[in-house]
């Protein structure tokens, strides 16, 4: 251990003494300092024997591929927790996001896992289920109180039912506007070609250089994840109305908005769908490619380091009613099935607290859930647009509809309003379309 | 000493006959034996059917009858499911994909298996070599196949518009709403052709050569042959193959999972996949997932036939 390695672990080791640190702050800035695990699971059983090796098991994660290196940020978190408890294992296996809900619900049935890392559109459907564990007593208890008020979005979480069923890790914001910033430039624009659609419209016209490059990359998410959502809510719509007694879909004012972002492709200023999937966009747009491109936020991991221009994370333009950014909330849940409860809420609590959300936020290119994460290390690796561009996409933030098919109808509505885009059925059919499927779906 | 039930009769000193007790004692019991040793072969088999097949099926048949989830549960709706496939949005786009996904697939993986068979049934040096080539495709899983064509088909750096560009054409966007359910075709014919290529190059070396010396001294050209020679001896292969390839066309998922996830919008989106999606997408529509599927077996099923009558000959053989 070099001089100042020893002088900052015996300051940090008094301070855990005297009680000034917790533990597992403890753990975490000497895993960050770079002394290795087995070295701070020894410190830890010599300060505080009676609290090290309480705990054993295996426990067996199933996550979502934020970024290439997912699988590995959990491991780093694993070593701060085993540094407490070398008595528990982990197995860490990622789900594919095309096919995330699929393989969550199949595992949750099987048992085959313990802890999920969900997002917020399925929650009404795990709430009005059982394949994950209640953890309402456990997030209430006196004993969390303080933990509790650390975490962000419970009124969200809350709203959903009267079973908290997991605890937040991140606010994602699925459809942000990646902006080649010196392109919008040498178009004769600024930041502020977002504010109207007329001059969104035409600076992506402008940006588009046949053969080379298109100024509107869109119908690049999966599977279009909440990208006519946003164009629907913008339209003054939803899937249901706030009584959820019927579809609010087929509205003249969201035919029209669909109608014109249908324009962008039949003008050619967005790819035709298909010319680029949702792993090679990235790669396309830092290549002067696309003008702008419209995907989630965890594409700021895939860009290169540095970005060879400037570049921008801006809202979308307003839509007809409103401008409107669609979000979710990401959770730890534990599977109902898992044998050693207090275990899972254990390693849970761990992998959410202050250090551990920010660590694995800060590199997978999503926004922290914890009050706390910015003075535990949030911002060290994540790109500085996402900093910057909080505040405006927290203004205009909209979250999902609380029902238990708005995942169902979600996926479905946004392959029909593709066809539109492709041009293989009108704007009005499309969204009649949708809300025969919001119908089906909900059984109106 | 005689045993109890076995006589000797005058006359035939040395011989043992059996009473007709005993004989039929024996033979039951050789029976027995017989068919025990026959349903010990058969039995993982009929377990395997019953396992994967009729449980499934006469699963699929209750679950049709049913709402709700497989994991929290369902209730009885009747034939409900039946009645709202007609106006369900996507069904009709998910049955003319998954026609003319057949209609292209299967001729070409046909004719292709069977000129390339023809070709490989001539080879006198070498052939296994050629033959393993012709096969190796099939042995690329459907999810592997599909990542290879997602590279081969980039819009930036794929094979296909790098031979574009080469010919000074425009690279062309493989993947759009209106290329990607031929491309799903193709894909499935680099896959095909060389497994039906294996069967028709059996047949062929098989064919009665004389009848091929036959011909050509009375002339007959090299179509002459094909056409009244070789066509007609390999019909009832052609026949298996053509049933066998188009039930295989309508159940084609894999690829249209990873290659394009069912779209652009719903462009590669096939019956099977709409079932996959309600299934595992769904919360509530395992019921009308399994009617789909009964759907599909029953047109699976009227389908074959259909191809049974048209193909088979005049004598009603086959």
């Amino acid at each position: 251990m070099s001089r100042n390695l020893d002088r900052e672990t015996r300051a940090l080791a008094d301070a855990y003494r005297a009680g000034k640190v917790s533990r597992r702050t403890f753990v975490m800035r000497l895993l960050a300092a770079g002394v290795s695990a087995p070295v701070i699971a020894g410190l830890a059983r010599e300060i505080a024997p009676a609290e090290a090796a309480d705990l054993k098991g295996k426990v067996r994660f199933l996550v979502g591929p934020w970024s290439d290196g997912e699988v590995d940020h959990h491991k780093h978190i694993a070593e701060g927790f085993n540094a407490l408890h070398p008595g528990v294992e982990f197995d860490f296996r990622l789900y594919q996001w095309d096919t995330a809900a699929q393989e969550i619900n199949t595992s949750v049935a099987q048992g085959a896992h313990d802890i999920y890392m969900t997002t917020e559109s399925s929650y009404p459907d795990y709430e009005s289920g059982n394949g994950f564990a209640d953890l309402t007593a456990r997030v209430n208890d006196a004993s969390f109180a303080a933990e509790k008020a650390k975490y962000l979005y419970w009124d969200r979480t809350q709203s959903y039912g009267p079973k908290i069923l997991g605890l937040p890790i991140s606010w994602h914001v699925e459809d942000a506007l990646f902006v080649n910033m010196d392109m919008v430039n040498a178009a004769g624009f600024d930041e502020t070609f977002v504010d109207k659609w007329e001059t969104f419209h035409d600076c992506c016209a402008k940006m588009t250089k046949k053969g080379s490059s298109y100024g509107a990359g869109f119908g690049i998410q999966i599977g279009g994840y909440g990208e006519w959502y946003q164009v629907l809510r913008g339209a003054g719509g939803s899937y249901l109305t706030d009584d959820k007694k019927a579809p609010n879909v087929n509205l003249p004012n969201v035919i029209a908005a669909t109608e014109r972002m249908a324009q962008l492709f039949k003008d050619g200023i967005a790819p035709p769908l298909g010319t680029y999937s949702y792993d090679a966009a990235p790669a396309a747009f830092a290549a002067g490619k696309l003008g702008t491109l419209t995907i989630d936020l965890a594409a700021t991991t895939a860009l290169p380091n540095p970005v060879p221009f400037k570049w921008k994370l801006l809202p979308h333009p307003p839509g007809p009613v409103s401008q409107v950014n669609f979000n979710d909330v990401t959770y730890y849940m534990v599977n109902a099935k898992s044998g050693d409860q207090d275990l899972m809420w254990e390693v849970t609590k761990f992998w959410t607290t202050g250090e551990n959300d920010a660590y694995w936020a800060d590199n997978s290119g999503t926004y922290p859930a914890r009050t706390d994460a910015a003075e535990k290390g949030y911002g060290k690796n994540a790109a500085p647009q996402l900093a910057e561009a909080l505040p405006v996409y927290e203004k205009h933030a909209v979250g999902l509809e609380n029902f238990a098919q708005w995942a169902d109808v979600e996926n479905q509505a946004e392959a029909e309003i593709q066809n539109c885009y492709a041009g293989k059925e009108s704007a009005a059919d499309a969204v009649a379309n949708v809300e025969k499927i919001v119908k089906h779906s909900v059984g109106l | 000493m005689v045993e109890s039930g076995v006589t000797a009769m005058a006359g035939t000193a040395g011989r043992l006959r059996l009473s007709p007790a005993e004989h039929r004692r024996l033979a039951r019991k050789a029976r027995l034996k017989r068919e025990l040793t026959g349903w010990m072969f058969l039995g993982p088999m009929f377990l395997c059917f019953l396992l994967f097949l009729v449980i499934p099926v006469c699963g699929t048949v209750w679950w049709s009858l049913q709402t709700g989830n497989i994991v929290g549960g369902t209730h009885f709706v009747g034939f409900d499911n039946f009645a709202q496939l007609p106006d369900t949005v996507g069904a009709g786009s998910a049955i003319a994909n998954t026609l003319i996904f057949a209609v292209i697939s299967v001729p070409l993986i046909l004719v292709g298996a069977l000129a390339v068979a023809l070709v490989l049934a001539r080879i006198e040096h070498g052939g296994s070599i050629y033959r393993f080539l012709v096969y190796f495709p099939v042995l690329v899983p459907g999810v592997v196949a599909a990542l290879i064509w997602l590279f081969l088909t980039n819009i930036d750096f794929g094979l296909f518009n790098n031979l574009r560009k080469a010919f000074g054409l425009d690279p062309i966007t493989w993947l759009s709403a209106d290329n990607a359910l031929g491309l799903l075709a193709v894909l499935d014919v680099w896959r095909n052709v060389g497994y039906w290529a294996m069967f028709f190059v059996a047949a062929i070396i098989g064919l009665p050569t004389e009848l091929y010396q036959a011909a050509e001294l009375d002339g007959a050209s090299v179509w002459a042959r094909f056409r009244y020679l070789t066509l007609p001896l390999l019909r009832r292969i052609i026949f298996f193959a053509v049933i066998v390839s188009t039930i295989w066309g309508l159940q084609v998922f894999d690829t249209a999972l990873v290659l394009t996830n069912g779209g652009p919008g719903t462009a590669t989106t096939t019956v099977i996949y709409r079932v996959w999606l309600f299934v595992f997408q769904s919360n509530n529509k395992v019921g009308f997932a399994s009617a789909i599927s009964l759907v599909l077996i029953v047109v699976i099923l009227a389908l074959t036939l259909v191809q049974m009558r048209l193909l088979r000959d005049r004598r009603g053989i086959d």
